[in-house]
């Protein structure tokens, strides 16, 4: 909006001058006529055209040296297991720090279990994780019965000091509606700024990653076919995925989330728009013969997966890998 | 630095069309913004311009707070035991309070015998473990026969009696209270006959559990019925179904009850053979946290856990006996 706080300075009186003939915008400004407008408010055209290429200059976006940006990417890229050595391999080492992760799938095929591995992964690192639960399906147990498998030694009373150290870092919001689930971004955008607010900034200072499981549930109750057509679910979904990227190239952060598939499990859901969002997509499916095991294949990724697929079943202490295993039972 | 535009707002289209012809584009052109202000530039009406500006308020810290994993671990409550040992052992003690618990299977095999069976068991008392809680049992086929709901609490009565014989006499007078009439009353029953009535129920949960604040579980029975047929538009019923769903989850968490939904099963034809599934597609199979299979085998009826974020597959069989399941 011309004029305000965060626009591209234009003398007052000339703002004035734009609002008389309806122009009120930064978009409106740039595509009018110039010629027209200049009669219309009664100053000279040359003026006018100064004022609208200064604008310009303002808002258009500065160029960066390809070798700084590498330089940066170098120093800043922080790669974290994801508590399964063999999906490391198939994510081309890890997790990626500024990196949206998709794990598509049907029910059971494991997309919360990683999700798990990859929250628990992070805390023994020492960093912390925000896990926002659209389907009551976060587990504090669960991730107590994955830090026994990492650590099959310790017990009594050990192993609570321990339980006591790791599960703090990682942190629930449930939110069952996508204006909550912005409100909750907004909240960690404030609290990861340089400025944060609140007394719990130890824990947004160590903020690494954040899961969503799942997007898909979230999501599907707005979008689709509408025949008022005014596609406002649409819009709130692009605002997401912008609000999520802008989160992760800014403050560092990795998101994971979760989505389902459609067409008999040929396709994930949420449709063209919402594909094109993430960084890494990785497909799981649930096979039952000869034995029930799982299958991860890598579909879209900026980095050379080390393997083609994985195979892995999910037990009791984490993830097994046994690709020698469905080998030998072809 | 996150911005929005006014589109995304939670707001009539009217409101939001007056303040797009006004200029405001994104949420941070109204920073600093008063309502006489904003009603003066857009000549929306003061209480319309008050709307604005509360839609647009930072919420307070305290409805953000999540919560740590250590936390969530010292707040699990005791599941709701359905007396079935094989059965609550797989299900990890019983059903789960504040998660939805899905039983899919084809008709009779006993999703309504252990519906029934849940709605009994919630009114346990916590002096032997159970939910001291009531029911409310959501009905869309007409399935639930109060003469098999009788005979099931019944049931549970003598089994009470059974359990207390040898203990305290304060235990005994605990399970003297707890009588077929008690166990009756605290079950609420509605019939729905469309998915409209079905879908309004949901919406109106929140004032009925006002009413009833003691309410522990929820069973939905089932909640296929009315999507099955009759629907042209499948990608409405994935949004209608979805938002049913999410509705319950919300009520779950913030009302500390467990969901149980009944599912069907549906024939999906592949290459040479067809399987049985469970009802209403791929996306539905994400809304609920469990999701329990019932199937017959050589003439006897088992339970498969499918999908558990806590406890690994398993399968079980189990009898359904005059007394319980």
């Amino acid at each position: 909006r011309l004029g305000g706080d965060d626009a591209p300075f234009v003398p007052p009186n000339i703002v004035d001058l734009l609002k008389q003939i309806r122009i009120r915008t930064v978009e409106q400004l740039i595509y009018c006529n110039p010629r027209i407008v200049s009669q219309q408010i009664g100053i000279p055209f040359e003026e006018l055209e100064e004022i609208i290429a200064a604008v310009e200059q303002q808002i258009a976006p500065v160029p960066s040296n390809a070798a700084d940006f590498l330089t940066n990417l170098l120093t800043n890229t922080d790669i974290t297991s994801s508590g399964f050595l063999s999906l490391d391999k198939l994510l081309g080492g890890g997790v990626f720090s500024g990196e949206l992760i998709e794990l598509i799938g049907g029910p059971a095929a494991g997309k919360t279990q990683i999700c798990l591995s990859s929250a628990l992964s992070f805390a023994l690192e020492g960093k912390t994780v925000v896990f926002i639960d659209t389907a009551n399906s976060f587990s504090s147990e669960r991730l107590i019965q994955l830090l026994e498998g990492k650590f099959p030694n310790l017990n009594g009373t050990d192993l609570d000091a321990k339980i006591e150290e790791i599960l703090p870092r990682i942190r629930c919001f449930k939110t069952f509606d996508i204006f909550r689930l912005m409100q909750i971004l907004e909240h960690i955008s404030q609290e990861t700024s340089t400025t944060p607010t609140s007394e719990d900034h130890l824990f947004f200072e160590n903020l690494s990653l954040v899961i969503v499981d799942s997007i898909a549930t979230l999501l599907s109750s707005i979008i689709g076919k509408s025949k008022v057509g005014n596609n406002i679910g649409h819009n709130l979904m692009i605002t997401l995925a912008r609000w999520m990227k802008t989160l992760a190239s800014e403050r560092g952060l990795s998101f994971m989330m979760t989505n389902y598939v459609v067409n008999e499990g040929s396709r994930a859901g949420l449709g063209d728009s919402w594909a094109s969002v993430c960084n890494v997509q990785v497909f799981l499916s649930y096979h039952v013969t000869p034995f029930s095991y799982r299958v991860g294949t890598i579909h879209k990724s900026q980095h050379m997966p080390l393997v083609p697929k994985i195979i892995f079943t999910i037990e009791e202490a984490g993830f097994r890998d046994c690709q020698t295993e469905e080998q030998m039972l072809q | 630095s996150l911005h929005r535009e006014i589109n995304t707002l939670p707001l009539p289209p009217h409101i939001k069309s007056s303040l797009v012809k006004a200029g405001f584009v994104k949420t941070t052109d109204l920073d600093g913004m008063k309502p006489i202000a904003l009603s003066q530039e857009t000549g929306l009406t003061d209480e319309q311009a008050l709307e604005v500006i509360k839609a647009i308020a930072p919420p307070t810290n305290a409805s953000l707070k999540g919560a740590s994993a250590l936390e969530l671990l010292q707040k699990i409550q005791n599941p709701i035991i359905l007396f079935n040992a094989d059965i609550d052992e797989m299900l990890g003690g019983g059903i789960p309070i504040g998660k939805m618990t899905e039983f899919c299977g084809v008709p009779g095999i006993g999703k309504t015998q252990i519906g029934m069976q849940a709605a009994v068991d919630v009114s346990m008392p916590a002096d032997f473990d159970g939910a001291d809680g009531e029911c409310i049992y959501i009905d869309t086929e007409g399935s639930f026969v109060v003469e098999r709901a009788v005979e099931i609490a019944e049931g549970m009565v003598r089994h009470l009696t059974a359990m207390t014989e040898n203990r305290s006499a304060e235990e005994q007078k605990i399970a003297a209270s707890i009588t077929t009439d008690y166990i009756l009353n605290s079950i609420h029953y509605y019939r729905v006959h469309d998915y409209v009535e079905q879908l309004a129920l949901g919406n109106v949960l929140p004032s009925l559990l006002r009413d009833f604040p003691r309410v522990r579980l929820i069973v939905v029975d089932s909640v296929t019925f009315h999507f099955r047929h009759d629907f042209e538009d499948m990608s409405l019923r994935t949004r209608l179904l979805n938002s049913f769903a999410q509705n319950l989850m919300s009520i779950a968490e913030s009302h500390n009850l467990a969901v149980v939904l009944m599912n069907q099963m549906t024939t999906k034809v592949g290459q040479g053979e067809s399987i049985l599934v469970p009802a209403l597609g791929d996306s539905w199979g994400h809304n609920c946290t469990n999701r329990v299979i019932l199937y017959w085998k050589d003439g006897a009826r088992y339970a498969h856990l499918y999908k558990s974020p806590t406890k690994k597959q398993n399968t079980v069989p189990y009898f359904i006996t005059c007394d319980d399941v």
